[in-house]
């Protein structure tokens, strides 16, 4: 039984066809790469699986549940997580409160009116230890450099705790000296409890060595789709590198 | 810090509590018009300061309060406290709800101009319906008991208010530091990453937005008696919104504390500036101007930036 089951998403934009026809299924805790020029679709697709987007056609289902016009809160309760390209956080909160936002989101704590000092050190010490996890200190969101902005971006989507996460680009703008810590962490956590990925990724090394399986799109279709070998073939190389 | 923190609020508490009641009939009355305020205040800085929404209507869930209590008395004769407030922060809750269904699905100028209109619409209302509120004479409020005691001086009323703001400071603060104040703070600084941590931004600006009025109402409800008189101009006028925002603005909405400063700074300002000449609202342009480019996070704001520089 398939996690996540996508039949013939379609989604255009004007003239622009972003996601055109797709069809693809994802295992429980299966690591799959999207790989792709830009322009290629692969935001939009991320934006469809998690709500943030409706499509113009096709279905989408999620342990065999039909999901397609679900709003993105309710995809959440049901186990669908997504960070952001862009670094998308509360600015104003601290890295710890970014988190806690999302723990007590997850216990059903967020409509509480007091602070249940057992439960609140319990979120809290969870959060910490994420933080930890990923390197991020506890300072107020705004103050954090790039690199640990886009990780607590990561880190919020994982705190949920859901069986399938989209990560569109976790790498990007993090240099190249960092690149491979960070993706080992990020990958450390989906391997230990068994969470499903659709990674978005630009960065082919990161790409091959880590996915279960490769999915290369371009002008909104699936090219092709397999293990690490296809980013070999000659029209996989000639689309993501260039002639 | 803690320690001074402590020492300020205690020493605070002993002079709300056992010195303004003998400060003269004058002070006390101000000191009890500017805690009811502060409440109002606060009450609105749940959505300025919290939630990010500018109301500029919160005069509606004042009067909201105050006429539930005026029309109690002058319709049904009650003039028991005990009854005449439970009811009236009923009211205001459930006219909280049914304008917030109504606000809360727009924000920035949309919200804004919504809780405006809708405020004006019950202004009018009350001015209006001469037979029922008694249009712009408003209601007399002659008296008022407690528990079968009638209560018959400023001083003795002081200490129901002083009661009311203790109980509305806790109750929102408690609130405000909760899970709930957590992610209502978190859909302030971006409503739509929340969806994705798995909140419905609706349902929770509503809570916020229920919250905020029926504290707004009970400042309304308590103010009747003080004032002995409850009218459109008094307790439903724009004006009354727009000096709501002022005292959350004055005082600084990014702390907690800092609208009931600026309640306090407001009120005392108010009374000796118009006292000593007629040109207050020249004086309160000028100061709110002032304070925006000079102070833009109000005294509070202000002073906890000083005192980060000084190293407390």
């Amino acid at each position: 039984m398939g996690l996540l089951k996508v039949e013939n998403l379609k989604k255009y934009f004007g003239e622009v066809h972003a996601v055109d026809d797709i069809t693809m299924a994802i295992e429980g805790g299966e690591l799959v790469s999207v790989v792709g020029p830009n322009g290629s679709g692969k935001t939009t697709l991320v934006n469809l699986i998690s709500g943030a987007l409706i499509p113009d056609s096709g279905r989408i289902f999620f342990e065999n549940k039909e999901i397609t016009k679900l709003p993105p809160h309710r995809r959440v309760k049901l186990g669908i997580a997504r960070s952001f390209q862009i670094p998308y956080i509360y600015e104003n909160l601290t890295s710890l409160d970014n988190i806690m936002v999302s723990i007590f989101s997850r216990n059903g704590f967020s409509n509480v009116f007091y602070k249940d000092s057992k439960k609140y050190e319990m979120v809290r010490d969870e959060a910490i230890n994420l933080l930890e996890i990923f390197g991020i200190p506890i300072k107020v969101a705004r103050e954090l450099p790039h690199g640990h902005r886009k990780l607590l971006d990561v880190a919020m989507a994982l705190s949920l705790k859901p069986k399938l996460v989209l990560l569109d680009e976790p790498t990007a703008g993090i240099s190249i000296e960092e690149r491979d810590e960070v993706i080992n962490t990020i990958v450390g956590v989906l391997r230990s409890q068994k969470i499903a990925a659709i990674v978005v990724e630009h960065d082919m090394e990161v790409v091959a060595e880590h996915s279960d399986r490769i999915v290369v799109m371009n002008d909104g279709k699936v090219l092709k789709e397999g293990g690490k070998e296809i980013l070999d073939n000659e029209e996989v190389r000639k689309i993501l590198i260039g002639d | 810090m803690r320690d001074i923190k402590k020492i300020v609020l205690l020493s605070l508490g002993i002079v709300l509590l056992i010195i303004v009641p003998f400060m003269g009939e004058y002070i006390t009355y101000l000191i009890g018009l500017a805690l009811l305020f502060g409440i109002a205040a606060l009450a609105l800085n749940v959505l300025l300061g919290y939630s990010g929404l500018l109301s500029f209507g919160h005069a509606l869930f004042f009067g909201g309060g105050a006429y539930s209590v005026a029309l109690l008395m002058k319709h049904y004769g009650i003039y028991s406290a005990e009854v005449l407030f439970p009811v009236g922060i009923i009211f205001v809750a459930l006219l909280s709800l049914a304008v917030g269904l109504i606000c809360v699905r727009h924000t920035r100028v949309y919200f804004t101009m919504l809780t405006l209109a809708i405020s004006e619409l019950f202004y009018a209302l009350a001015l209006k319906l001469r037979s029922i509120t008694g249009g712009d004479d408003g209601i007399r409020i002659s008296k008022i008991s407690l528990f079968g005691y009638e209560i018959s001086s400023i001083s003795e009323y002081y200490y129901v208010i002083l009661l009311t703001f203790f109980l509305s400071v806790i109750i929102l603060r408690t609130i405000l530091h909760s899970p709930f104040g957590l992610t209502i703070q978190a859909i302030r600084d971006n409503d739509n990453r929340v969806k994705f941590a798995g909140i419905e931004v609706m349902k929770y600006r509503l809570m916020a937005f229920v919250i905020s009025g029926v504290f707004s109402g009970i400042a309304g409800a308590v103010y009747g008696p003080l004032i002995g008189h409850v009218s459109p101009d008094d307790t439903l006028s724009i004006l009354l919104s727009g000096e709501f925002v002022a005292m959350t603005i004055l005082g600084g909405y990014t702390t907690f504390i800092g609208p009931i400063v600026g309640a306090f700074a407001f009120t005392f300002l108010k009374a000796f500036i118009s006292s000593a000449i007629v040109y207050w609202y020249l004086v309160f342009g000028a100061l709110i101007v002032g304070l925006v480019i000079c102070m833009p996070t109000g005294i509070v704001g202000e002073m906890v930036k000083r005192m980060v520089r000084w190293g407390f």
